[in-house]
């Protein structure tokens, strides 16, 4: 275990002061469950002298609708998510995806926004809220700022987060209701592991069966997290037919080649990933 | 590091714990406070075999920080039962169904199942399954686990024979 000081925040304000006064001193901490590997494995960046807890932050914790939409704190665990009904009303996929981190356990400590900052390439949630367009409202002593989450990640592990800032709300616009959306994790066993791929989409079409809006992000495949828009561009305002989402399903395999190259995953993903978009159209799209 | 001073309620008995920042629930419970029925498996959060109760919800306590526990009520195994060392419903189960083999998983198990009971108290063979999903028995007693767990819950049905899980 690495060596460093703890200090519980009373207030957000105090944190806030803190982390202005600190930077890169602090690392802050609230479930906790991927700093504590970190810390196990001497992984915290050697600057690191205090632990700064936000975990006992009540107002934090929010999970509500405000001005019809989906505010969710920056210390609210993915339990209170998974079950809160009003992100099963209001949140489409989200719930899935909160509900697929890890156990129960770990679900009852770890939240939304730390598997967001941690920037892992296998964040369970990332996907959904990628195609949500969720906003995150990052707080500092010196005001705040919101960043739409599909420009928070700015390379591997890197986000445009500052050191004297704060996630302290993900905020999310409901779809509307003719939006269907769909997540889907492959693992190696049906819980705890980590997410192989993780993807979501989120799809609107007319009546006249015109595609008139369709959203992907597949986790673990791209460099970066990020949509697929060449894949999206194939599929709007086309009134599609299978041939059309197996090709659109085909070209997500050759995107992330683009981006990430051959690896020595290739030979499971490309398939895997080309498999999973298709069926996953296939869900969300009628043809 | 500064220590720092820590006030718990382990198993409904306030305790104050004076430790380094850098040391876990999961130590302050078995090295301060000699509960060592709380096991550690992994140290990273997928083993379950650290399971503990934490403000009524169950929690891997290689993943708490000391500090974070400030306040907290906490419920080991050895709290589950009654005063006189009387064993609860679970563990006369598990006991009864022959679901301990070599026992490392077991009170981390337990305490999942104990959660679970205290939610659901007549829970399917899936729900039993998805509550214990993040417990791992390297032995393979799962079969004998989930007969114990319904088991359990026969048996808290009874008269007098709410568990004890809320222990404050």
């Amino acid at each position: 275990m690495q060596d460093f000081d703890f200090y519980r925040a009373k207030t957000v304000e105090e944190a806030l002061e803190i982390l202005n006064q600190e930077q890169e001193k602090v690392k802050l901490i609230a479930g906790g469950t991927d700093v504590l590997i970190a810390l196990r494995g001497n992984e915290l960046p050697p600057q690191v002298r205090l632990l700064l807890d936000i975990s006992g932050l009540d107002a934090l914790k929010r999970i509500e609708l405000q001005d019809g939409r989906l505010h969710i704190g920056g210390a609210a665990a993915l339990a209170d998510i998974a079950s809160a009904p009003v992100v099963r009303e209001q949140g489409v996929m989200l719930h899935s995806a909160a509900a697929a981190v890890g156990s129960q356990q770990i679900r009852n400590r770890g939240t939304l926004a730390g598997n967001i900052v941690t920037a892992a390439q296998c964040a369970d949630t990332v996907p959904a809220l990628m195609v949500l367009e969720a906003d995150l409202l990052l707080k500092s002593v010196s005001g705040s700022r919101t960043v739409r989450i599909t420009d928070f990640f700015t390379g591997p592990k890197q986000t445009a987060i500052s050191p004297a800032e704060l996630l302290s709300e993900i905020i999310i616009n409901p779809p509307k209701l003719e939006y269907r959306g769909v997540f889907e994790k492959l693992m190696r066993r049906e819980a705890v592991a980590k997410s192989r791929l993780g993807l979501a989409v989120l799809a609107r079409q007319s009546k006249e069966g015109v595609i008139e809006d369709l959203r992907l992000s597949i986790g673990s495949s791209l460099p970066t997290h990020g949509r697929f828009p060449t894949v999206e561009q194939m599929l709007r305002g086309q009134r599609p037919d299978g041939a059309l989402l197996q090709a659109a399903a085909v070209e997500a395999g050759e995107y992330m080649l683009r981006k990430g190259g051959r690896r020595w995953s290739t030979d499971y993903k490309l398939p895997v990933v080309q498999n999973l978009t298709e069926k996953c159209l296939r869900t969300v799209v009628e043809v | 590091m500064v220590p720092i001073t820590v006030s718990l309620k382990v198993n409904g008995v306030e305790r104050q714990v004076q430790t380094a920042p850098n040391r876990r629930l999961l130590d302050v419970l078995r090295d301060d406070l000699g509960l060592m029925g709380t096991k550690e498996g992994c140290g990273i959060g997928e083993c379950g075999a650290c399971t503990v109760l934490m403000n009524g919800r169950k929690v891997n306590s290689c993943m708490v920080l000391a500090g974070q526990a400030e306040g907290a009520l906490v419920v080991t195994i050895e709290g589950l039962g009654g005063p006189d060392e009387r064993l609860h419903p679970l563990q006369r189960a598990f006991i009864e169904a022959g679901a301990v083999q070599c026992g490392f998983c077991t009170p981390g198990m337990i305490m999942s199942a104990a959660d679970l009971l205290e939610k659901n108290p007549a829970p399917s063979d899936e729900e039993i399954k998805s509550a214990v999903a993040g417990n791992i028995c390297r032995c393979g007693a799962y079969a004998q686990i989930i007969d114990a767990v319904k088991l359990a819950a026969g048996l808290m049905k009874g008269p007098g024979q709410g568990s004890k899980t809320a222990a404050s």
